[in-house]
This record gives structure tokens, sequence and C-alpha cells, in this order.
């Protein structure tokens, strides 16, 4: 409306009137008053996320569902790279599980035996599992306790992802905890609410607290995740060994009880893949050697690859070299089949050196093998050696080949030992003569050096330096062709069933008595060891000081106090020795087992025996017949050994106690006593201290020393080992029984007894330090673990009420009952 | 005391103070709303006068207007409409730099330089009409703060003053056309003769702040101001009951941004009482808006204060001017903020509360890599629109102060991709900033250096490397890709109704109102075998126009698009320049067109396809609801 022809009169008074209208009237003043005091009328919408409400068992089946939109979002990143920070953070995780569980699978795949190859997935699931328990038993938990609130709380974003509430410090939607939840929570830390800036002070501490808390779980899981895997780890292990053990013993016990063995056996066909893998290892072998000398590595390698070097240890009992010497033609054969069959029987050097000092060598023309002569020897063999070692250093001293190859392992003796060096060609009085590679080929001729050739050259005694010879040879190249054809062909005979079968039974066989392998007999020495010394209770530092280097500290004095003490008292004695025997007895299912298998050895049969070429060799490899060291009397023996091995380590227990019994009651001196062993030179104190040595150290030589009679050490062997003096600890049990039946035969026997013939057992006493070292380092381990752990447990639980403090932040409300 | 909407007594409130009982804080009492004032009667005055002054409004015109409208014969503000309607077409400005003079080629203004003003900024207008900009967004205009300043002449988001105008926008020379109107509109504030352009007379900055939005008026361009969210340490000094501190009573800074410190928009937190003093001062800061012409404000970092402030200072701008326009700087819903002293960012309660339009996601629009990503955000827009039950609307945010050139990103096609884009989108208001018509890389070679000349007490030029300067007094923006302005010219001519006008004849536009067909018309999407080819229809009765993209910067990409009903006849001539790498298309007649796009190279066509909203796929077909 045009009022401009109002007069500026009345213009004015209205205008007066209402200076800050607008233009519906309303005064500005009033709208904005009005305003104001309506202000909160607008108020912030609900949050779109929500805080995470669940149980224990919500949360792990919640885990399992989060880990499957984890692997979907990295599907989804791979295809599309549509995955936002969050998604791309948690799939991290995966990469976690998945990257452990694939380096678990390239460890197994390497590891040496079953149970190391599972640990290795253990190791793998414990760490991932610590990783998670700990900061939720050791942090989460006390701060819950301590601060009244969840340091974890998750909470669904408003994107639909799942969250850590306190995850970014920075970052902390409140406004999804509703002011009675933080109310709660106030009261639950001493804060009220209502107080000035209360839902601040009460936001701040928890905010603190999980970061103190976050930052705590970072500081301390470097070491508590190791530690609590290393524990988990080594309270696994124990029982995945012994199911290991369990499991593939109840395999083969299954194919034993169903009679299957036999058919298992004959059903085992050698696969083209196997057949054509073995054929090529074989190549690959006889190519790299076609030329050059064959050293032992090659006929280890042989061995291996024609199935036949685990059976190697068996032979060392067999009289191979005259087997071997019965077959026909091949002589370059039997030669270096010697080396296949290795035997490792061990001598003792101090008792070589002090037979060899004895002598006096003199040859013809030759200078005396002087006693650093043999003590270099000696000290090069050390302290137990091959015989294919020993055979080696005397070939290289120059002795005749032949005569060596005479020398039987387990009888070695003075004069023997005289016959072959005296044939030694050693430094002349004209110096040694030495052959140019020229000269030797002229004294070879043409065509090609076999081994036989070169063997036959080394076996005539000529005047030259024998090392040198060989390293001449070394350099000669040497065609073995022949050679490899030959043991070609005796491959193809031997067939690749036969290997296979060998091989599969041997599968069979390890879990019962193999030694590197996990098998029963192997857990059986553990146990045994173990019960041993539960019922010893030797203190931690005593068991350092058993297994420790010290001389002073040995087993047998160990053994001998604790089996004196338990014989003090006559009456308990019995109940004790039946109690420890009962704990570490073998049970029948194992030795059913063993027998089957013994009895199902045969099975493993040559076809091929007949029209071969190497039909002698096939017979003794395969047959059952005298041939000592065929393959089927070595399964046999080593079956046969293991139980032999176990059962008589067992009645050593037994033996040691029976003894110390026999002490404590006076029956052993009244035994001295009436066969006259008493004299002057002999005591009963050292009578008795003998017959310890016998039981304990597993030697007799020292006692047949030292008697000067002829019969005098047999008496006295027939007293300490009077089969009828052991009846009450016979009487623990029938396979007691028998072995100390055993033991007591072995010792009887005629002739020098070693230490590993005693008993048919390796040396007690460093089995038992073997095994008690394990122990020992599984103590030790445990303790700097579990310390470890406590220690980092108790700091991080010790902690927790000094986290959250704010006095500093809220310096007025500094009073008790206000906050903390 | 007010219990059950019933005052409590004095002898029960002291019986209940006695017990240790303290009642529950009441919501503040609700006033009625005052009934008009009552003039007066007065026997002499007739009653046919009272009628008519009834009518009167003292501080407006009697047209009933606005004073900015009453100085500007046929403006009036609809910005409010505008921005809701998806029409503005948004230019940012830095009055400091917008038409400076930087005479050496350093970038920086210096000595003898003349800075930009509000005199020598009306220049460019005609630039930006001639281009189709009818909205600016003014960058702050208050006097920066001094101490621990950013820059040599201080943060423009940093004011020691929301009340009064910076001094160095005042042209102390004017042309004598201006500074008749100058004078004039001094007069009429004042009461007093303009004497001297004194730039330290707060109210000659007022006049020529006044004669520069009366000239963006008059070309049709409406004006809105950016409202800093923090203050600066000087403001701060002064004005310590308006500052938020921490527990320790320090100060509260957002985090990386140290020349500024946060208002305390809350008394009292806990109970959501706002602080008068601040809220006093935004609504003085409204007045003189209003009182200036400004059409708008944009509101900086609009999550800085609460819903309830908002509640309070928004509808006070309307009630004084009931289309001033609302923009918010809010980004995505936040559960929390990342960024320390400052709270979370909720676009959704915002727009509620009553802001118009707000910034959005599309500034991380280079990061999606696949439309799907696009559509996925056009959809969760329009259904936010739709869940608010009134019309809401984004920017064409693609390049912002606080972003970094697009230039750099993919040069000047992808600057002509982005506006073409932003232009056919539904529910934005294309935007873009002032250099980027012909360009600017914001590459500044003064960055960091120290000069002897400083306005505050820092003498380094810090700057953010690739973002338009708001620390110093910097050249003109521009750059040398005036193909970009052909670009935004086509784009905005289709919007504005006008292409035809502006083609050149190459390309008839067919249908008369492109303009209700991209402001209001449905979004359909044409499904794709390439993700890396956008490609949308926007249709309205009957009238489809076809938007085709390739979002990527560096190759050639072809594919296969779908358009349901199209003929085989239909031919693709494309309404925008031509620039980059040759385009084809050949369709078939299943409704299938296949594409050859160059790297960065957006294509708009009108297409005879008057069915294709229903045969399109439902879930492809989105449609802003409210809508006038």
């Amino acid at each position: 409306m045009n009022n401009s022809a109002m007069s500026p009169l009345l213009r004015n008074r209205i205008q007066s009137g209402n200076p800050n209208a607008n233009q519906n009237g309303a005064d500005l003043n009033y709208v904005y008053e009005n305003l104001k005091l309506r202000a909160n009328e607008a108020k912030p919408n609900e949050a779109k996320a929500k805080l995470v409400n669940d149980n224990f068992i919500k949360r792990q089946t919640d885990a399992i569902k989060d880990t499957g939109k984890d692997c979907a979002n990295f599907v989804k990143a791979v295809k599309t790279a549509d995955v936002n920070d969050t998604q791309l953070g948690r799939i991290n995780d995966i990469g976690m599980k998945v990257g452990a569980a694939l380096i678990a699978a390239f460890l197994a795949l390497n590891a040496k035996n079953k149970k190391t190859a599972v640990m290795e997935f253990v190791g793998a699931a414990t760490f991932l599992t610590s990783m998670a328990a700990w900061p939720k038993l050791f942090i989460n938990l006390p701060a819950k306790l301590v601060h009244g609130f969840d340091i974890d709380k998750k909470y669904i974003s408003a994107q639909g992802e799942k969250k850590d509430f306190f995850l970014d410090n920075q970052f902390l939607p409140w406004d999804i905890y509703s002011k009675e939840e933080l109310t709660e929570i106030g009261k639950n830390t001493g804060i009220d609410i209502n107080s000035p800036n209360g839902e601040e002070k009460i936001k701040r501490k928890m905010q603190k607290t999980a970061l103190q808390n976050r930052t705590l779980w970072m500081a301390t899981a470097g070491f508590a995740t190791p530690l609590m895997t290393s524990m988990a780890c080594s309270v696994a292990e124990p029982y995945i060994e012994k199911g290991i053990i369990k499991s593939d013993f109840n395999k083969v016990r299954k194919l034993t009880e169903a009679n299957g063995v036999k058919s298992y056996i004959d059903s085992i066909q050698a696969k083209s893949g196997e057949i054509s893998k073995s054929q090529a290892e074989l190549n690959k072998l006889f190519e790299g050697h076609q030329k050059g000398v064959l050293g032992e590595n090659f006929f280890d390698e042989l061995a291996s690859k024609l199935g036949l070097s685990s059976l190697s240890q068996e032979f060392k009992n067999a009289d191979d070299l005259k087997v071997i010497a019965e077959f026909e033609s091949n002589t370059a054969l039997v030669d270096e089949l010697k080396s296949l069959y290795k035997n490792s029987a061990s001598y003792d050097s101090e008792d070589l050196l002090k037979a060899l000092s004895s002598l006096n060598v003199k040859s013809q023309g030759m200078e005396a093998l002087g006693k650093e002569e043999i003590q270099a020897l000696s000290k090069k063999l050390g302290g137990g050696f091959t015989h294919s070692q020993l055979v080696k250093e005397l070939l290289s001293l120059g002795c005749d080949p032949k005569q060596v190859a005479k020398l039987k392992h387990n009888s070695v003796n003075a004069q023997t030992l005289f016959d072959i060096l005296g044939q030694v060609p050693l430094k002349s009085a004209n110096g040694a003569k030495t052959l140019t590679q020229e000269q030797l080929k002229n004294m070879l001729g043409d065509g090609p050096l076999t081994i036989g050739r070169v063997r036959q050259l080394l076996s005539n005694p000529a005047q030259f330096n024998q090392k040198e010879v060989e390293q001449i040879l070394e350099n000669v190249k040497v065609d073995n062709s022949e050679f490899i054809e030959t043991i070609k062909t005796f491959d193809r005979e031997l067939g690749a069933n036969t290997r296979a079968k060998v091989a599969k039974f041997m599968k069979l066989v390890n879990p019962v008595a193999g030694e590197r392998s996990l098998s029963v007999y192997t857990k059986e020495y553990m146990d045994t060891v173990n019960t041993l010394f539960k019922e010893m209770g030797l203190t931690d530092g005593q068991i350092r000081a058993l297994i420790s280097e010290n001389p002073q500290v040995k087993v047998p004095e160990v053994l001998k106090d604790f089996f004196k003490g338990k014989a003090q008292n006559q009456g308990e004695y019995k109940t004790f020795i039946e109690d420890l025997y009962r704990k570490v007895q073998t049970p029948d299912e194992v030795a059913n087992v063993v027998k089957s298998l013994t009895d199902n050895a045969s099975s493993i049969s040559s076809d091929v025996a007949q029209g071969s070429k190497f039909k002698g060799l096939m017979e003794a490899m395969l047959g059952e017949g005298k041939q000592s060291c065929s393959l089927v009397n070595s399964i046999k023996s080593f079956l046969g050994t293991g139980t032999t091995n176990i059962e008589t380590f067992k009645s050593k227990l037994l033996l040691m106690s029976g003894l110390e019994r026999r002490i404590q009651s006076g029956e052993l001196a009244q035994a001295f006593k009436d066969n006259g062993l008493v004299s002057e030179a002999f005591s009963i104190e050292q009578l008795t201290k003998l017959a310890r040595e016998a039981i304990y150290s597993s030697s007799s030589s020292n006692a047949a020393n030292k008697f000067g009679m002829p019969n005098a050490y047999k008496i006295f062997r027939d007293i300490v080992f009077d089969k009828n003096a052991y009846d009450i600890e016979k009487g623990v049990s029938k396979q007691a029984a028998e072995g100390i039946e055993k033991a007591i035969e072995f010792m009887t026997k005629e002739g020098s007894i070693s230490k590993e013939t005693y008993l048919g057992a390796s040396n007690f006493a460093s089995q038992i330090k073997t095994i008690a070292r394990s122990l020992n380092n599984n103590k030790i381990w445990k303790k700097i673990f579990v310390t470890g752990t406590i220690a980092l447990a108790a700091v991080t639980l010790l902690v927790q009420p000094l986290f959250g403090n704010i006095k500093k932040e809220y310096p007025e409300n500094n009073k008790a009952g206000n906050n903390k | 005391m007010i219990e059950n909407g019933k005052p409590i007594s004095p002898a029960l409130m002291n019986m209940l103070n006695k017990q240790g009982v303290q009642p529950a804080p009441q919501p503040p009492a609700v006033q009625q709303q005052p009934a008009l004032p009552n003039y007066e009667y007065n026997p002499m005055v007739s009653q046919t006068a009272l009628a008519m002054s009834r009518q009167i409004v003292p501080t407006v015109s009697a047209a009933g207007v606005t004073e900015a409208q009453s100085r500007v014969q046929g403006y009036k503000n609809d910005l409010k409409e505008m921005l809701t309607s998806n029409k503005a077409n948004i230019l940012a400005v830095i009055p400091r730099t917008m038409n400076a003079q930087d005479t050496d080629g350093n970038g920086l203004i210096q000595g003898n330089e003349v800075s930009g003003n509000f005199v020598n900024a009306v220049e460019r207008l005609d630039e930006m009409v001639n281009l189709g900009f009818n909205t600016q967004h003014v960058l702050p205009i208050n006097p920066p703060g001094k101490t621990k300043a950013f820059g040599t002449a201080g943060s423009l988001y940093s004011p020691s003053d929301f009340l009064s105008i910076d001094p160095e926008l005042v042209d102390e020379n004017p042309p004598a056309e201006a500074r008749a109107q100058i004078e004039k509109l001094y007069e009429q504030k004042t009461g007093k003769k303009l004497v001297k352009m004194d730039k330290n007379d707060p109210e000659v900055a007022f006049a020529q702040c006044k004669y520069y939005i009366d000239e963006c008026h008059k070309r049709g361009i409406k004006v809105m101001l950016d409202l800093p969210s923090c203050a600066s340490v000087d403001f701060s000094i002064k004005n310590p009951t308006m500052m938020a501190t921490d527990s320790n009573g320090k100060e509260k800074v957002p985090q990386g941004w140290q020349d500024i410190r946060m208002l305390k928009p809350f008394e009292n937190e806990q109970t959501r009482t706002l602080n008068n003093d601040v809220l006093d001062l935004h609504k003085k800061f409204v007045d003189m808006c209003v009182e200036l012409g400004f059409d708008g404000v944009r509101a900086d970092v609009g999550r800085a204060k609460p819903v309830e402030f908002w509640n309070v200072i928004i509808n006070y701008s309307h009630a004084k001017d009931p289309q001033f326009a609302w923009l918010a700087e809010t980004y995505t819903h936040e559960d929390a903020s990342p960024q320390l002293n400052m709270p979370y960012d909720r676009p959704q309660e915002l727009l509620e509360v009553g802001f118009d339009t707000y910034y959005g996601q599309y500034h991380i629009f280079n990061q999606w890599t696949t439309n799907e990503d696009l559509y996925k955000y056009v959809k969760e827009n329009i259904d936010m629109n739709n869940k608010i039950g009134q019309p809401k609307s984004l920017i064409g945010s693609f390049a912002t102060h606080d972003d970094y050139s697009p230039m750099l990103y993919g040069g000047a096609p992808w600057v002509m991709f982005t506006t073409i884009l932003q232009s056919m989108l539904p529910q934005v208001n294309p935007y873009m900033v002032d250099g980027s018509q012909t360009g600017d890389t914001y590459i500044y070679p003064y960055k960091g250096a120290t000069v002897k000349d400083t306005e505050t007490d820092n003498n380094e030029c810090f700057v953010h490397a690739g973002k338009l300067d708001i620390f110093n007094k910097s050249r003109k923006p521009g750059g040398d890709h005036p193909e970009i302005s052909t670009a935004i010219k086509s784009a905005f001519a289709l919007r504005n109704n006008k292409y035809n006008e502006v083609s050149n004849g190459e390309v008839r536009l067919e249908m008369k109102n492109a303009q209700d067909v991209i402001t209001k018309g449905s979004f359909i999407i044409l499904p794709t075998n390439n993700p890396e080819i956008i490609s949308f229809a926007r249709h309205k009765d009957g009238k489809t126009l076809v938007f085709i993209g390739n979002r990527n910067v560096n190759k050639t990409v072809g594919g296969t698009i779908t358009i349901p009903g199209l003929s085989a006849e239909q031919k693709f001539k494309n309404l925008m320049p031509s620039y980059g790498e040759e385009c084809k298309f050949q369709n078939d007649k299943n409704g299938n067109v296949t594409v050859e796009l160059g790297a960065s190279r957006a294509c708009v066509f009108e297409i005879d396809d008057k069915d294709i909203q229903t045969l399109s796929n439902p879930q492809n077909v989105l449609q802003q609801e409210y809508l006038n």
C-alpha cells in the first residue's frame, strides 16, 4: 500500500510505537527471547550407533561370524576394492590367522616327526589364542572389576560395522552411552553425575582408564603372548605326544588284531610314482658317481635309496662278512657291500690302548709301532669309534685289506692286532716311495679303473705311502660304470615292490620299537625314568648334579643311595618294588603287537630269488634261514631288541634294588663268606663295592682283573648274579622274572662283556642322563616361563588401581568421595 | 519452580531443601507468545489511518520487503527457495583477492599493489553473470585477528570482531559512480554526509559492502555471507565468557588450527543451556547480514554449534527475512568427531533444525572409483531428504576452498567433467571456487616465504599449497584454461533455461524447460558394464536429458549403456562443449548404446524417450520429493 500520503506526524507516531517489528508486526526482540526459551525444543537425534551388549557365548559366536564377514570383505576388496578402512584393517586379522596356519603347515612339512608337526599347529593356535586371551583375562576383566566398566566395549557404527568403543582415544561416540549407563558407571567410580562437570569427569575417567589399559596391553602383549603360548604348548605337548603314539600304535594294533598284517604286506605295491621317484633318485646318485672314488657317503646314500639303511644297526651282530664271502662272483660288489652293512659296534679306546701298549710290535726291517702311534690312533678314534672307522684307519696305515677284512668287530684282541700291524709297510729305512699319476697309470695299464682293481693294488704291500696313493686315486678318473651297472641289476632284481614292502613294514614297526621316532618303547623309557625320579624324590639341584659333567656325581651313586634307602626296611621293600614295577609295566597288548609283527615279518619275501644273478644274496637278505644278517631276521631282531631293551632296562632297576636288599639283609656278605671269597686282599666291603660296580656300572672287567685267580671271578660273578637270589624281585611279574633271568644270563656268559651287551641295553647311565636332561630342561623352562608369566600378570593386576586418575585435571573436586 | 505443571510453593521448596531433596531441573517455562502491541487509542487518528498504520513495518519498506530489497528495484530475496529447489549456481569468492592487481606477478599483493575490495570486486560481476552464476558465497569479511595469526593478512576464519568489516576491504578512492552510491548509503544509515572514504570508519565499510551487494542484486546474483565458527586469539582475549575452555581453564583449540579458538555455545552442556553471550553475538550477526543485504549465511563448521543454537538463530533470521538461506558446512554422519575439540558431524540434524542445504561428500568424488559409489551417495541424500519431509539440497562440493584444486587431480578436463556432472545431478546446487573457472591450481610461489611487511604478528606467508589462499593478500584467482568457462557457461545455461541463447546454434535444445528436468526431475541410473562410466538420465514430464561421462582421468574407456525405451534412430548430439579425446556413440535397436569416451569426458544429450522412467527398473529410479 502506498502510504506516502500519510502525514509525517502520523507516520512518526506509528513508527515510534514499534521500531523493531518485522513485516508481520511481531516484535523481533520478543521473537528472539521466545526462541531462546524454546531452544531446547530442538534436540540432537538419537545416535545411529549402538552399543553391543552380549555375553561370553555370543561373543564367541560373533567372533566366528565376524571372521566370515572378514573373508567376504577380503574377496570384495580383491574384486572391487570397495572396502573402507575398518574392513581393510580387519582383513589383517585373517592374514594373521591364515599366515600362521601356512607357516605352521610349512614347518610341519619339514618336521622330523609327527609330534613336532602337530606342535607347529598347536603353537600357532595357542599363539593366536594367547593374543586374544591375555587382554581379556588380565586387563579387561580386572579393569572391569576395579573401575566398573568394560574397556573392551564394542559398538555397531552408523555404517553397520562392529568397532571397539575405545579403539581411538580421540574418536569416542559418547552419545551412545545413555545417561543411565553413565550414572551407573559414575557410581562404580565414585563420581556423582549430578556434580559440577560430573558427566564430563566420568567420561574423562573412562577415556583415561581405557587408554592406559590399552597402553598396558601393548606394553605387555609382546611378553605375555609368547609366555602364555609356551606354557600352553608345554602343557599340551605330553598329551599330544601320548595321543600320537597311541593313535599310531592303535592303527598297528588294529591291523594285528584283525590278522591283517600279512595281507597288508602282500597288498603293498610300489606306486608308479614311487618307483619312478626312487629310480630317478638312484639314477641321480649314480650320475654323480660315475667317476671317482666311491666313499662312505655313497654307500650311505645307496643303502638309503635301496631302503635298507634303517636296518643297518641290526647288522652289528651279524656275521655279515662271512655271509657275504660265501656269495659267488663279483668281488667288487661284495667288497662294497661290506660298507653297506656297516657295523657300528664301538670299542673302548682305553681297552684298546691298554691291549696295544702291552705289546711290543716289531717286524722285519720296520720300526716298532710305538706308543705314540698307538696313542695317536687312539686319540684320533676318540673314546668310541665304529668298526668301519677302525678299518679305515688301519687301511690308511697300510694294513693288508684282506687281513683287515678278517677283523671281526667283536673279536679284536691283542693277537689279531699284532698280526695285522705286523704287516704294515711303515716308513722303511729307505724312505717312502710315492707313485705319480703317470706311474700309476702305467702300472694299471689301459682299461677302466674299477674299485676292485684299486683294491687289488692296495692289497699288495708296495713300498709307497698309502695315504698318498689314496690321494692320487682321488684325482685319477675311476670309471665306476661296471660297478654301478651291477648295483642297478641288483636293484632291479630286488624289486621296487620288495623295497616298498620293507619301507611300509618298517612304518608298522617304528611306532612300537623305533628309537628315533615317537614309539611306544621310547615313551616307556621316558615314563620309566620319570616314575623313577618321582619315586626318588630328587630335588632340582640333585637332578642338575646328576646330569652335569661333574665326575664326582655319577648316576650309579645316586641310584645306589636311593635303592639302599629303600632296602633298609625289608618289610616295606616288597611293596615298594611291586609298586614301582607296576607303574612301569609294559601292557600286554604291546607284547601281542610285537609278537604279531615278528610272526609276520616273513611276509616280506622275495619272488625274484629264483633265477636271480644274486640268488645267494637275495636269499640271505630276504630269507630267514641261517643267514643271521637277512632282512627278515634283522626286522625280527629289531623288534625283539626293542622289547628286550625295555624289559631289561626295567629289570635292571630290580637287579639294583635286589642287590641292595641282599646287602642290607647280609645275604650277600654271607654268600661271599660261604664261598671263600673273603680274604685279606678282598674284604666284604671291597667285594660289596665290586658287586655294586658290576650291577650299576655294567662292567665286569675291573673285577676280572682284580681277582687274579681264574675261578675266583667266576665264583664272584655267580654270587652276584645268582638267579635264585632275586626271587623276591622276580616275583613282581612274569616280565620281571624273564627280564632278570635274561640279565643274569648275559652277565654269566663267558668272555669279556662290554657295556653295550650287558642286558642288551645301551649305556644305562647315559640313557638316564639323556632323559633326565630332557626332564630337567623342561623343568627349567617351565620355571622361567611360569615365573615370568606370574610376574607379568601380577604387575598387570597391581597397576590397575593406579589408572584413571583425574585428580590433576579436576583439582577443584579433589575431595574424598567425589572422584578417584 | 514448576512441578507437574504447577508452581511449587516456597514453603514446600524450603521443606524439600531441608530434607536434602533437590527437585529435578525443570525445563524452561514456555512463555506465551506476547500479543501484538496495542497502540494507544487516539481519537484524533482515524480508524482508516490506524488500520493502514498497522500494515507498516518501520524497518522495512512500504512494499513489505527488507532494507536491501528497498535499495534495489526489482530485487527480492528468494535464496532459500533457490537452494531448496536446486536452482542456485554458486561461486565462492574472497573479496580481498577477487580483483586484486598483482602487477609484479609474484602472487602476493604488496606495497602499492591494489588488493581486492568491495568496489573493484564489482568489475567481475558481469563476468560471473555471463557464465551463469546466480549466487555468491562470500568468504568471511570480518577483520582477521593479528595475534598468533597464520599468514601475513590473517586467516579469514579468525575474526577479531564478528560485527564489523575488515577495513582492508574498503576502497579509499572509488570511481565517481560508485562513490555517489556509497555516499548515499552512508547517509541513509548515519544521517551524516560522507566526507572521506576513511577505511577506519566502520560505517564506510558497511556502506561499501552494501554497495557491492546491491550491485550483485542488480545483476540477479544472491549473496551469502560466511559465518566463522571460531574466533581469533584477539577476540578470545576480549571476550572470555564466550570462549570454550577445558577443565584446566585452557582455551580449546580446534585440532590443526592454532590461530583460532572455539566458541562456547553452551553455558551448561549437561542441561544443554545455551550461552547467551554467544547467542546474542550471532543474533547481531544476523541483524548485520540482513541490514547489509545478504541473502543468507554459510555457517562454517556447522557442527561447532548444537542444534538448540541453530534452532534459535535460524528461526530468528526467518523472522527477519523468511527467505534468508542457510548453508551448513557439514559432510557426513559421524559417530564421533575425529577432530579434537570439535563436535561430531550430523548433517541430518542440521537440516532438520533449519539449514536449507549442506556440503555433503562430493569433495571425495575423486576417490569414488566406480559409478556405484556415486549412485549410492545420490540415493543416500534423496532418502534423507524424503525422510526429513522437506526439500533439502546439497552444493556441488566437488572442490571447495578447503580442498585441493581439481586441476591437480585431472587438469582442465577433470574440472569440466565435474562441472558438467554437478550441473546434472539431482538435489545439487553447482558450486565452484573463484579461480577454477579458468583452472587455477592455487600454487603460490611465495609459500613459506618470509616478508617484511605483514599485517599480523607472523612474517611467514603461510598457505596450503593447492588450496585457495585464505591467509594472505594474494593475486586475483585465475588460471590459463578459458575452455573451462565455456563448459560452465553451457552447463549453467542448460540449468537456467538459456541454453539456446548461449549455444551458438550448433546444437539446439528442443525441450522448453530443462531447468525443471534438472532441478525437479527423477534420477534414473542407466546400467552399464563399465564401472568407470557414469550414466544416468534426468526425466520429467516426458522430457529426458542423459548424462554420460568417463570418470577415468587417464584413459579412454568403452562400454555399453542400456537406456530403456531408446529409439534406434536416436541421434546423440552433445549439448556440452567437446574437449579432450573424441567420444563415440553407437546405439542399437535394443536400447543399448555402445560408447567410447575419452578421459574425463562428460556429455549431455537430449533424447526423445518419454517412457524411460516407466521402462526402467524401479530400483534405478530415484525421486527427490517435497519439491515445489
